[in-house]
């Protein structure tokens, strides 16, 4: 027997290849979270400042008693307004394609590329939001222990003191560490509460990241949330919904700074540019975003530490 | 006309599998922000070893947070904060000692900062994770400096109270879950310990301010009004 057509004499004559691409492409693990579904959204109105002061508003008082039938009258009473600010600053992130990428062909391609970026809008606003959590002023945990119910609890105790519990639904962003922490922490309870994982039509209404309620309380998990004390705790966060404000500068005012056959993406306040660089073979999506966020009221918020 | 090049000494480079200079960044992973503490007088927690200490709390530098510009100015941040109660802690501070310059960085691989308490230490494992370390010690340290440097305002007797309160409960509530359980048990042994520890320190400082007080001579001009004593901070 000779002269077989087996597949490795293929192979080494160029009969065949070693490998070709699948064309199904899947995914990395991330994590999507994204946090804009419990914060507030202020619209940026752009009139010659780069930031906007948002005014909160006195709140009403219950009247006082009259001291006298006939004379004193009242004491005027001050009208008690506060602010908060928000300055966009430019965030963005760019992808170079060589054309051989496109000649070459596949499933990675400059639209796939393009997707990514618009993805990356939601990391971006729970970054943000993650790091305004160590700057509240309450703070509930024990550096270097571990979450505990009790202090999920503790948090709960001291937004209903702040008379933050009235304004809205809770929800608690942690870690996942701490989330773990609170879980193991949880099977030792006893009780009528009942820890309510996220079901999927749960999930689509609160978004990626939501991990269950429980005690009323919406949990969610980031990796964006960060550490303090150098390192030893992860400072998780739970707040009333809308505690945090953000806004996103409207890059739809930038018609006429962008040539308009270079958008790729204009999606409000996203926007994705394509540059060329004929020289060398290869387009840049650029993608700008001017967010900003800031604590609305320090009173809806307290920061929960534990250790990592 | 072209002519033969004939080359006989390549240029030395030690060799290398791989450079590593700098932290890694992981895909998903950004360097963490510049920062600066600013102190609540409302935040302290009790260490067994060194008494009460502040908790600190990180403000970083993030443009588009809390008002910080694109250039990571944080004054418009810190001023919020200050209107709310809160102590700065300058990095620049002589009286921080050691501890001087507290916010550090260690360089990326692209060339990024890294930001980091002055204490901590970063091992680059051969999968390019990062483990953080804070040296032994260092942030306990750090937290008794601007206690005992008074840069911060001393622990007020109310928040003394506020936390005694949040103790009590601690142990109250684990006094009614521990049963026989025996790891229940040992916890709560050891937030009793904390609670009287607590105590036992808290009479000692103020005990010490009483004495500094009293041995402080007397003023002899003689119908002198009687000021009022805050007895954590001595005579006002």
């Amino acid at each position: 027997m000779a002269n077989e057509v087996t597949y490795a004499s293929l192979e080494s004559t160029g009969g065949r290849v070693g490998a070709v691409l699948s064309a199904l492409v899947l995914e990395q693990l991330y994590d999507p979270t994204d946090l804009r579904e419990i914060m507030q959204f202020v619209p940026f109105d752009m009139s010659g400042s780069d930031t906007m002061d948002v005014t909160l508003d006195a709140v009403p008082g219950a009247f006082a008693a009259a001291t006298s039938e006939t004379v004193g009258g009242f004491v005027n009473s001050a009208y008690s307004t506060s602010k908060f600010s928000l300055q966009p600053a430019r965030y963005g992130r760019m992808y170079q394609v060589t054309d051989l990428v496109g000649v070459s062909g596949g499933a990675i391609d400059i639209d796939r590329v393009v997707s990514k970026l618009i993805d990356g809008v939601a990391l971006t606003m729970t970054d943000l939001a993650c790091a305004l959590f160590p700057s509240f002023t309450d703070q509930v945990g024990t550096t270097t222990v571990d979450l505990d119910t009790d202090k999920i609890y503790d948090a709960q105790f001291a937004l209903s003191i702040n008379l933050a519990s009235s304004a809205g639904g809770i929800s608690c962003v942690l870690h996942p560490q701490q989330m773990n922490d609170f879980i193991s922490s949880l099977r030792a309870e006893t009780g009528a509460m009942q820890y309510a994982p996220a079901t999927a039509e749960a999930l689509s209404l609160k978004g990626p990241g939501f991990q269950g309620t429980w005690n009323s309380i919406n949990f969610f998990t980031s990796d964006s949330v960060g550490t303090v004390n150098a390192g030893a705790d992860y400072a998780g966060c739970m707040m009333m919904d809308n505690a945090i404000a953000y806004t996103l500068g409207d890059v739809k005012r930038l018609q006429g700074y962008v040539p308009a056959q270079n958008i790729l993406v204009d999606a409000g306040m996203l926007l994705v540019e394509l540059s060329r660089d004929a020289d060398n073979g290869m387009s840049t999506a650029i993608a700008n975003l001017y967010p900003a966020v800031a604590i609305r009221e320090n009173a809806r918020g307290v920061e929960i530490i534990s250790d990592v | 006309m072209q002519k033969t090049v004939r080359l006989t000494q390549p240029t030395k480079e030690p060799a290398y599998v791989r450079n590593n200079e700098g932290l890694p960044i992981r895909p998903g992973q950004k360097p963490a922000d510049r920062f600066v503490y600013v102190h609540y007088p409302k935040r302290w927690d009790y260490h067994m070893d060194h008494g009460f200490l502040p908790v600190p709390s990180k403000i970083p530098a993030r443009p588009g947070c809390n008002g910080i510009s694109r250039n990571r100015d944080l004054s418009p941040a810190l001023v919020v904060h200050q209107q709310q109660g809160a102590t700065f802690i300058d990095p620049t501070d002589r009286r921080l000692g050691d501890f001087q310059d507290y916010v550090q960085f260690y360089t990326c691989e692209n060339g990024q900062k890294w930001w980091v308490d002055s204490c901590m230490t970063a091992t680059v494992l051969p999968g390019r994770q990062i483990v953080w370390k804070s040296q032994p010690g260092a942030w306990d340290g750090f937290r008794m400096q601007i206690r005992d440097s008074d840069m911060v305002e001393p622990l007020l007797p109310e928040v003394f109270d506020l936390m005694l309160e949040k103790q009590r409960k601690t142990i109250e509530r684990l006094a009614g879950r521990a049963g026989t359980n025996p790891i229940l048990q040992e916890r709560l042994k050891n937030e009793e310990a904390k609670l009287d520890a607590m105590r036992a320190t808290w009479d000692e400082m103020t005990g010490k301010k009483l004495a500094a007080v009293k041995a402080k001579p007397r003023k002899s001009r003689g119908a002198q009004k009687q000021k009022s004593i805050n007895i954590v901070k001595g005579a006002e």
